[in-house]
C-alpha cells in the first residue's frame, strides 16, 4: 500500500512538474482559430482568449500547418540538424585531444589555464557579443554558416567536462602503453578513449541539445534567413496558433529521442566523475 | 617521456586556438571597452565608467539580483537534486525511468514555457517566477549528474564505516559528502552558467526591458544600454560579473580542495 | 532491439526533414519576418517615387541626320544602315552622323537587319534576302515556314547569321515556369543560324531565349529562362555552341533589350524606366543614363564604345550613338539603412540600396563601427536618434557644402535640432512633419463650432464625442496614434521630466487620461467611429470632400501630388492640433534626417550625395521645411506651413514605456493607478540607469 501511495505521489508530482510541456503537446493538437494574443510579445497577452480557443476538438491541423504550409519549418529544422550536428562532431574532436592534454601534460601554468578555461566557460553571451560580431565582420564570415559554427566548435565547456572524467583514466594502463607506442594519438585513441567512451556520449548529448537550443547567436550573426535554425523561427513567431506548438513538440523529438536512447550510457560515464 | 608530453601538449592547440580566437580576445577588447568613454569618442578614462555603475542604483539591483540567484538560487538547485536524487534511490528500476522526465523542461523551446508560467505565475513584484523557472528548467541536468553519483557510492564503504561506529548525519558528513564532492563541485558550476542563460525566458516572461525590480537582472542593465548605445557601461558590467565569477569559482576549488 | 529501433525511427525522421528542408533551400522561404513598423503606421504610399535623374547627356550624344528610319543596323566600321519603310529606301551613314548614300529597296516590311561581311541580309515576307549594295541586287538565301512568326533581331557572328524568332509555337514550353512571379513570358521563341557558307538553316538547341546581344565580331551573348532558376546569361558562339549559363538570379528584372559592350564589359539594357548600365557580375548595380523609350523592339546595338539606337525624341523617331564611356557612372552604388521605409530621400542620380533594419540591428551595426555601409535615415520617433545624437555616433556635416546654407533656409529650430550638445551637426534634415488638423470651416459652423475655440483637447474631445453619428451629414478621421503620440509627445516634452524623474502623477495627464477614457467608451459602444472618412463612399470626389468636417493627418502627405484633394476645396483650412491646456506650445514636430557613418569605406562619395541632397532641397519650392516657399496661391498649404513652422521636434522615448502601458489602460482595462505607476517605474528605470 505504502508502496503504491508512492508510485502516485510521484506520478502526479511527475505531472505538475510537466506541466508545460504536456500544456504545449496539448496545445498542439487542437483545431485552429480563435487564436488568443501573441505569447512572446510586450505583455498584451489576453490569457483568457488563449486558453479559450484550446477548446476545439482534437485535430492534426497544427502539425499539417506547420510541414506543409510553412515552408520554414523544414528548412530551420535542417539547419538545426546541420548546425548540432557538425557542431557536436568537431567539439568532439578539439575537446578530447584537448581534455587529454590537460590530464597527462605538465607544464607551467597549467592550473591557471584550466581555470581560464572555466571562466571563460562561465561568462554570459552578452559579454562577447559585441566583440565577436567585430570579430566574425572582420573575418568576412558573419551571415554564413560558420558565423555560428566556429565559436561553438571552440566552446570552453566541452574541455572542462571531458577533462573532469579523464581524471578517472587509469595512469598504470597509460603507462604501459606509452612503452609500447610513441604514438600519442594511438594511446589517446586506443586506450583513454574506450575508458571514458560513455563520457564521450555524454558530452555528445550535452553538446547537441545546446546547439540545437541556439537563439541568441543566429539573431545576431545571421541575417539571411534560410541559415536560420528552428529554434530561432520558432521564438519569432507570434500567435499561439496550433501550428506553432506542434512545431515545438516536432523540435522536441529528435533530442528526447536521443535522450532515451544514450540515457543508459549517460548514467554510467556520469557516475564516473572523479577528482 | 620528454617527447611524449610535447606531442601531449600539442593536442591542446586546436582547442587553445579557437579559444583565443572566439572568447579570450573579444573579452580583452571587452575590457578596452569598458576603459573608454563611448565606443565612438574613444577618449581613454579609465575607471570612470566602474564608478559610474557602482554609483547608479539600478546597477546595484541588477547586480544584487543576479548575485542573489546564484547564491541562493544554485544551492537550491543542488540541495534540490540531490534530494530528488535520494528519492528516485529508494524506488525501483521501473520509476527510475521517471527521472528522464526531469530532462524535458531543458528540451522544450521557450514558445512553450513562457505559456504556462504566464498561466500559473501572474507577472508581478516577486522574484518567485524567476527562480521557479531556474530551478525547473534546470534540475534534470542536477539529478542525472546526482544520482549518477549516488548510484556508484559503494556499498561496502558504508559497511565498514558503520562497523566504526559512525552512523546517521556523521556518515554522511564525512564519507558522502566528501566523495559526491567532485559531483557536486561540478554541478554548481553548471548552475551558475545556467543561472545566466536563464535571462532568455525572464525577458519573454516579463515581456519588457524593464521588468519589476526583483526581475531586474544584470542582463537587462546591459541589454538596455547597448540599445542606448552605452557601451561602456555593458562592458564595465561585464567586467565586474566576470571578476565576481573568478572569486566564487577560486571559492569553490577551494572548498573542493578541503573535502579531499 | 527497441533502443536501435528508436534511433532508427529518428533517423528516418531526421533525413526526411532534411530532405524537403533542402529542397526549399532555393526557394523563397516563406514570408517569416513581419512588417517592422506593424499596422502603427498608416501605410500610405512611398514618398520617394523620384527616378533617377538623367544625366546630362549633351557631351556623349550624336544624333544622325534627320531622316525616317523604321531600323537599322551597323557595319563593322562604324557605318550605319537604317531602314525607311515608306520610302523603301536604306540610308547609309558614317561615322560623324551623316548620310552618305541612300539605296532603294523594293521589300516595305523588312523586320529586320544586319549587316556582314560585305552584304546586307534582311528578312521580309518570311524569305531572308542578301543585298548587295554597291550594285544594287539582291537575291532570296531561304524561305522560312510557317506564317505567324515575327522575326524579332538578327545578328551576325563568324560566318553565320543569327536570327530570333518569335511565336512558332510548341505546347510543351508553354507552362515552363521556375517562379510564379518571375514574369515571364513565353512568346514562341527560336534560335536559328544560318550558314553563310553552305546555306544551311538549322535550330539552336536552346529554349525560351529571350534576347541576344552581340559579345564580339566571333561571339554572341544569350538570354534566355529555365524553368529550373529562372534567367540566365550564356555565350553564344559562331558555330551556335551554347556556353555555361550564368544565371541571374531575377536581378536584372523585366528588360526589353539587351546589348553588350565588350570594351568596357557591361550591359546596355533597356525597361520601363529607360536605358541603364549594368555589370554581369552584379547585375542588381543598375545605372540609367537615359529615360527615353527606344522605337521598337531589339533596337540598342553596341560597338566599341558606342551604343545605337532608335529613340523617340521630341515626337519624332531620331537615330542616336551615345559613346558609353561619358555615361557610365564611375560612382559606386551607396548602401542606406533605414528603420522605416516610409520616408527615403532621393536619388540625384546616384544609385542607393536601401536596406530596412530592426533597432537592435542598427544598433550593433553602430557599435561594431560597420564600414560597409554610408549612411542611415532615421526619425526622431525611434529613440535610437536620440541616442546617436548623444553618444557622438555620426560624422560631423559641419564641412558639408552646402550645409549652413541649407540650415539658413530652414526654420530656426532646424538648426538648433541639428546640433548636438557639443556643437556638431550630426545630420542633415530631410523634412519636418507635423500632424494637422483639416476642417471644412463652413460645415463647422453648422454644427455650431469654431476651430479657434477647440484649442484644448479637453474641447475638441468633447466636441467630438458629442458629433451626431449620421455619417453621411459629416465625415471626419482621428487616427488614434496620431493623437495619441501627439498628446504624448506634448506631455513629455513640456511637462513630464524634470531633473531625470518622471511625474505622470500630474492634473494634466490625468485629464488626458479620463478623455480618453471617455472617447473610447463611446468608440467602443459604437457611438462614434473615429474614422469616418476611410469608410465613406469616395466615388464622387466633390461630393465626398464636401461631406469631411475634419480629419487629422501627417503633414508629409501632402508632398505626394494627387495623393489627396483637400487643396481644391478652399472651404478646407488647417490648425494645429490642440494643446493639453490653455496654453500655447511649439507643435510637436517629427524630423527626418540623414546620419553618416564616419567609418564609412566611401566617405567621399556620400559628402558629394549629400552635396546633391542639399541643393536639391533648397531648391524645393514646395517644401514644409524651409521658410520660403511658392505656395502664394495654395492657402491651405501656406497654413500647413505656418504649423510647422512653429513647431519643435521631440525625440522619442522607447515606446514600451509609455505607449504600451496606455494601450493596456485603453484596451485592456488596467487601472489609472496601475498605469501611471508603471509608466514612472519604467521611465524612471531609463532615464536612470
Amino acid at each position: 500500500m505504502k508502496k503504491k501511495i508512492t508510485i502516485l505521489f510521484v506520478v502526479v508530482f511527475a505531472g505538475i512538474f510537466l506541466f508545460p510541456v504536456l500544456l504545449t503537446i496539448f496545445r498542439s493538437f487542437v483545431q485552429a482559430g480563435g487564436a488568443g494574443g501573441s505569447v512572446a510579445d510586450t505583455g498584451t497577452l489576453g490569457i483568457g482568449t488563449a486558453s479559450g480557443s484550446g477548446r476545439g476538438g482534437f485535430s492534426l491541423v497544427g502539425y499539417y500547418d506547420i510541414l506543409v504550409e510553412k515552408a520554414w519549418f523544414l528548412q530551420g529544422f535542417w539547419n538545426s540538424v546541420f548546425y548540432a550536428v557538425v557542431i557536436t562532431f568537431f567539439n568532439a574532436l578539439v575537446c578530447i585531444p584537448a581534455a587529454y592534454a590537460f590530464h597527462e601534460a605538465d607544464f607551467k601554468g597549467k592550473g591557471a589555464l584550466y581555470f581560464f578555461y572555466i571562466i571563460l566557460m562561465m561568462m554570459p553571451l552578452q559579454v562577447t557579443m559585441l566583440p565577436n560580431y567585430i570579430g566574425l565582420r572582420d573575418m568576412h564570415l558573419l551571415d554564413t554558416r560558420l558565423a555560428l559554427v566556429l565559436p561553438g566548435i571552440f566552446t570552453p565547456f566541452g574541455v572542462f567536462l571531458m577533462s573532469q572524467y579523464m581524471r578517472g583514466l587509469d595512469k598504470s594502463i597509460l603507462e604501459a602503453a606509452r612503452l609500447e607506442t610513441k604514438s600519442v594519438f594511438r594511446i589517446m585513441l586506443e586506450i583513454a578513449l574506450p575508458q571514458v567512451k560513455t563520457c564521450v556520449a555524454a558530452l555528445f548529448l550535452f553538446t547537441f541539445a545546446e546547439n540545437w537550443n541556439l537563439v541568441e547567436q543566429p539573431q545576431i550573426f545571421l541575417k539571411n534567413e534560410q541559415k536560420q535554425p528552428l529554434s530561432v523561427l520558432l521564438a519569432g513567431q507570434a500567435g499561439s496558433m496550433p501550428a506553432l506548438f506542434a512545431g515545438c513538440v516536432l523540435f522536441m523529438v529528435p533530442v528526447v529521442v536521443l535522450y532515451l536512447y544514450f540515457h543508459e550510457n549517460l548514467e554510467e560515464g556520469v557516475g564516473n566523475l572523479k577528482l | 617521456m620528454r617527447n611524449y608530453q610535447r606531442k601531449c601538449k600539442y593536442l591542446l592547440l586546436p582547442s587553445l586556438l579557437g579559444i583565443l580566437i572566439f572568447y579570450a580576445v573579444p573579452f580583452v577588447r571587452v575590457v578596452y571597452y569598458s576603459l573608454i568613454e563611448n565606443q565612438f569618442s574613444k577618449k581613454w578614462v579609465g575607471f570612470e565608467n566602474y564608478n559610474t555603475l557602482f554609483h547608479n542604483p539600478y546597477f546595484r539591483l541588477a547586480m544584487k539580483n543576479s548575485l542573489l540567484l546564484i547564491l541562493v538560487g544554485v544551492p537550491v538547485l543542488v540541495t534540490g537534486a540531490m534530494l530528488v536524487s535520494v528519492l528516485f534511490l529508494k524506488l525501483n528500476k521501473r520509476l527510475k525511468r521517471l527521472r528522464l522526465a526531469f530532462i524535458l523542461p531543458m528540451l522544450l523551446p521557450t514558445a512553450g514555457i513562457i505559456l504556462a508560467w504566464r498561466l500559473v505565475f501572474a507577472v508581478g513584484e516577486s522574484s518567485v517566477p524567476v527562480y521557479a523557472l531556474f530551478i525547473w528548467k534546470n534540475i534534470g541536468i542536477a539529478v542525472i549528474l546526482c544520482s549518477a553519483a549516488f548510484s556508484l557510492l559503494d556499498g561496502e564503504l558504508y559497511e565498514a564505516a558503520k562497523l566504526d561506529g559512525a552512523n546517521g548525519m556523521k556518515l554522511h558528513w564525512y564519507l558522502t559528502l566528501p566523495l559526491l564532492a567532485p559531483t557536486l563541485f561540478f554541478v554548481t558550476l553548471l548552475g551558475i552558467v545556467y543561472s545566466f542563460r536563464i535571462f532568455r525566458e525572464s525577458y519573454l516572461y516579463y515581456g519588457s526591458n524593464y521588468p519589476p525590480d526583483a526581475g531586474y537582472s544584470l542582463q537587462y542593465y546591459m541589454n538596455n544600454h547597448f540599445m542606448k548605445l552605452n557601451y561602456q557601461y555593458l562592458a564595465s558590467g561585464a567586467v565586474i560579473t566576470t571578476i565576481l565569477i573568478c572569486v566564487i569559482v577560486a571559492v569553490g576549488i577551494r572548498l573542493q580542495r578541503r573535502f579531499e | 532491439m527497441k533502443k536501435h529501433f528508436s534511433l532508427f525511427i529518428l533517423l528516418i525522421f531526421c533525413m526526411l526533414f532534411s530532405a524537403c528542408g533542402k529542397e526549399k533551400e532555393q526557394g523563397d522561404g516563406g514570408d517569416i519576418r513581419e512588417n517592422v513598423d506593424g499596422d502603427k503606421r498608416e501605410n500610405y504610399e512611398d514618398i520617394n517615387i523620384d527616378k533617377p535623374v538623367s544625366i546630362d547627356l549633351s557631351k556623349a550624344l550624336l544624333y544622325y541626320e534627320d531622316n525616317p528610319a523604321s531600323l537599322f543596323c551597323l557595319d563593322e566600321d562604324g557605318t550605319v544602315y537604317t531602314y525607311d519603310r515608306e520610302g523603301k529606301r536604306i540610308y547609309e551613314y558614317n561615322t560623324e552622323g551623316k548620310c552618305v548614300k541612300k539605296y532603294p529597296v523594293e521589300e516595305e516590311s523588312i523586320q529586320t537587319m544586319c549587316y556582314q561581311e560585305q552584304r546586307l541580309y534582311y528578312i521580309a515576307d518570311y524569305k531572308l534576302y542578301a543585298m548587295d549594295l554597291a550594285a544594287g541586287t539582291s537575291e532570296i538565301l531561304f524561305l522560312f515556314d510557317g506564317d505567324t512568326c515575327w522575326f524579332r533581331q538578327m545578328l551576325g557572328a563568324g560566318d553565320s547569321l543569327f536570327i530570333l524568332r518569335k511565336q512558332q509555337y510548341d505546347e510543351k514550353l508553354e507552362d515552363v515556369r521556375f517562379d510564379e512571379d518571375d514574369e515571364y513570358v513565353y512568346e514562341g521563341e527560336e534560335l536559328l543560324r544560318y550558314s553563310c557558307t553552305d546555306g544551311k538553316m538549322e535550330k539552336i538547341n536552346i529554349s525560351n531565349i529571350k534576347q541576344i546581344a552581340k559579345k564580339s565580331s566571333k561571339e554572341l551573348l544569350v538570354y534566355a529562362y529555365d524553368g529550373e532558376k529562372g534567367f540566365y546569361f550564356a555565350d553564344c558562339d559562331a558555330e551556335g555552341k551554347i556556353g555555361k549559363k550564368q544565371y541571374t538570379q531575377m536581378q536584372l528584372g523585366v528588360v526589353e533589350d539587351i546589348a553588350y559592350d565588350s570594351l568596357l564589359e557591361q550591359l546596355v539594357c533597356t525597361n520601363a524606366e529607360g536605358v541603364f548600365f549594368a555589370r554581369q557580375k552584379k547585375l542588381s548595380d543598375k545605372s540609367y543614363v537615359f529615360t527615353e523609350q527606344p522605337v521598337g523592339a531589339a533596337t540598342l546595338l553596341c560597338q566599341d564604345g558606342f551604343t545605337y539606337g532608335l529613340f523617340y525624341l521630341d515626337g519624332a523617331k531620331r537615330l542616336i550613338r551615345m559613346e558609353n564611356s561619358l555615361l557610365t557612372n564611375e560612382v559606386p552604388a551607396l548602401k542606406a539603412y533605414t528603420l522605416s521605409n516610409y520616408y527615403l530621400p532621393q536619388y540625384y542620380g546616384y544609385t542607393i540600396d536601401y536596406e530596412q533594419v530592426l533597432a537592435e540591428e542598427m544598433a550593433m551595426i553602430l557599435l561594431a563601427a560597420d564600414s560597409d555601409y554610408d549612411f542611415l535615415v532615421l526619425d526622431s520617433a525611434h529613440d535610437l536618434a536620440g541616442n546617436i545624437r548623444r553618444t557622438g555616433a555620426y560624422y560631423p556635416l559641419g564641412d558639408l557644402a552646402g550645409m549652413e546654407e541649407l540650415l539658413a533656409d530652414c526654420h530656426a529650430y532646424v538648426r538648433e535640432t541639428a546640433t548636438a550638445p557639443n556643437g556638431n551637426l550630426w545630420m542633415l534634415p530631410l523634412e519636418m512633419e507635423c500632424p494637422v488638423l483639416l476642417y471644412n470651416e463652413e460645415r463647422m459652423k453648422i454644427n455650431g463650432a469654431e476651430m479657434a475655440q477647440m484649442n484644448t483637447y479637453t474641447k475638441f474631445i468633447d466636441w467630438v464625442v458629442g458629433l451626431p453619428k449620421d455619417d453621411d451629414a459629416c465625415l471626419y478621421s482621428v487616427p488614434y496614434y496620431l493623437m495619441t503620440n501627439d498628446i504624448l509627445y506634448q506631455y513629455l516634452g513640456n511637462y513630464a521630466i524634470q531633473d531625470k524623474k518622471s511625474d505622470f502623477h500630474t492634473d494634466v495627464f490625468h485629464t488626458y487620461m479620463d478623455i480618453m477614457r471617455k472617447y473610447d467608451a463611446r468608440v467602443n459602444a459604437e457611438e462614434i467611429i473615429f474614422d469616418t472618412a476611410r469608410y465613406a463612399d469616395t466615388t464622387n470626389q466633390d461630393e465626398y470632400y464636401s461631406k469631411i468636417l475634419f480629419s487629422v493627418h501627417r503633414s508629409s502627405i501632402f508632398r505626394k501630388e494627387g495623393f489627396y484633394h483637400y487643396d481644391e476645396y478652399d472651404y478646407f483650412h488647417a490648425a494645429p492640433m490642440p494643446m493639453l491646456e490653455e496654453k500655447k506650445y511649439k507643435n510637436q514636430a517629427e524630423a527626418w534626417m540623414i546620419v553618416v557613418n564616419p567609418n564609412s569605406k566611401r566617405l567621399k562619395w556620400v559628402l558629394t550625395y549629400l552635396e546633391e541632397v542639399c541643393k536639391g532641397i533648397r531648391a524645393d519650392k514646395n517644401s514644409f521645411m524651409l521658410q520660403t516657399n511658392d505656395f502664394g496661391d495654395r492657402p491651405l498649404w501656406q497654413e500647413i506651413h505656418g504649423i510647422i513652422a512653429d513647431a519643435e521636434v521631440y525625440f522619442a522615448y522607447p515606446e514600451e514605456i509609455i505607449t504600451d502601458e496606455l494601450y493596456r489602460y485603453r484596451m485592456e482595462g488596467q487601472s489609472y493607478e496601475d498605469t501611471v505607476n508603471e509608466m514612472e517605474r519604467k521611465m524612471n528605470m531609463y532615464l536612470n540607469e
